[in-house]
C-alpha cells in the first residue's frame, strides 16, 4: 500500500488525432516540440469514401495511426493547432483530430516537483 | 445458434445512463492483465477493455538519432466503463492497485460520458483457459 496521497492533476486535456499510417510520427514531433509530455499510438482500420479521394483511389491509407496526447488546457489550442499544421488537416483525406475534457489525473509526480507546490510538498 | 440461452429480458437502451471512462497508461509488465482479472473478480466490472500502443514519452531515457523519435515503448492502454457514483473511488483503488505511483507506472485519467450502454455477460459460460483466479 502507498502511503503517499494521491495528487490529482486536473486542467488536463486529451487530443486524439486519427492519421494514415507512418504520419503519427510527425504529429507527435509536432507535439513534443510544444511541450507534449508524451504520446501513445495505436493501430486502427478506417472505412469511409476512400474511392473517391485521392490519386485514382489508392492515395488513401485504410491503415491508421491513432495518436494520443494528454496536454495542459493551457496549451492545448497551441498543441493543437501545431498538430493540425503538421498532420496536414486542411486535405481532404488527411485525418482528424479533436479534444476531449479529462476531469482529472493521477500519475508519479517526482517529491522535488512535489515540493514546490504549495499544501503539496508536506508528508501525508 | 448460440449454446446458452439468456434467461434475463435483454437490456434495452433505457438500461444505460451517464458514466465516467476511466483510462489507464500502463506498462506492458503484466499488469494490466492483472488489472483486468481484479477488476472483474473483485469489483464485478466486466466493461473494461486493453489494446497494446506504442509509447512516447520524453521523461523516460531512450536512444535516438537525430531529427527522429526515441524507440517507443510497448504499453497498454486499459479503459474502463463504470458507473458514475463508484468512479472516484474505484479511480483512487485503480490507481494503489496498478501501482500509478510508482516512477513509470504510467497514467490514469478519468473523462465523463454522457451515455454508456450496460454490458452483461451471459451466465453460466466458464472463463477461458488462464483466465481465473490466481
Amino acid at each position: 500500500m502507498n502511503d503517499d496521497k494521491i495528487t490529482y492533476l486536473t486542467d488536463v486535456a486529451l487530443i486524439t488525432c486519427i492519421v494514415a499510417t507512418g504520419r503519427g510520427e510527425a504529429v507527435i514531433q509536432a507535439a513534443r516540440a510544444m511541450g507534449a509530455a508524451g504520446a501513445l499510438v495505436y493501430h486502427a482500420r478506417g472505412i469511409g469514401p476512400r474511392e473517391r479521394l485521392g490519386l485514382l483511389g489508392i492515395a488513401i491509407e485504410a491503415e491508421k495511426d491513432v495518436v494520443s496526447v494528454l496536454v495542459a488546457t493551457d496549451h492545448q489550442d497551441a498543441v493543437f493547432e501545431a498538430i493540425y499544421r503538421a498532420a496536414e488537416f486542411n486535405a481532404p483525406g488527411a485525418g482528424m483530430a479533436y479534444i476531449t475534457p479529462v476531469e482529472k489525473l493521477a500519475t508519479y509526480v517526482p517529491r522535488e516537483i512535489l515540493q514546490r507546490i504549495p499544501g503539496q510538498g508536506d508528508p501525508a | 445458434m448460440s449454446a446458452w440461452a439468456p434467461e434475463a429480458p435483454l437490456l434495452g437502451l433505457n438500461d444505460g445512463g451517464p458514466a465516467k471512462l476511466i483510462s489507464c497508461i500502463l506498462p506492458d509488465d503484466g499488469t494490466e492483465r492483472r488489472l483486468l482479472r481484479w477488476l472483474r473478480d473483485e469489483q464485478g466490472i466486466t466493461r473494461a477493455n486493453s489494446v497494446y500502443c506504442r509509447g512516447h514519452s520524453v521523461l523516460r531515457e531512450a536512444k535516438a538519432r537525430r531529427g527522429r523519435l526515441p524507440e517507443p515503448a510497448l504499453m497498454r492502454l486499459v479503459t474502463i466503463v463504470v458507473e458514475a457514483h463508484q468512479a472516484e473511488t474505484l479511480f483512487d483503488l485503480i490507481y494503489e492497485r496498478a501501482a500509478i505511483h510508482r516512477p513509470g507506472g504510467g497514467v490514469l485519467t478519468m473523462t465523463p460520458l454522457t451515455f454508456a450502454t450496460p454490458f452483461l455477460l451471459p451466465e453460466g459460460v466458464a472463463n477461458e483457459r488462464g483466465a481465473g483466479k490466481e
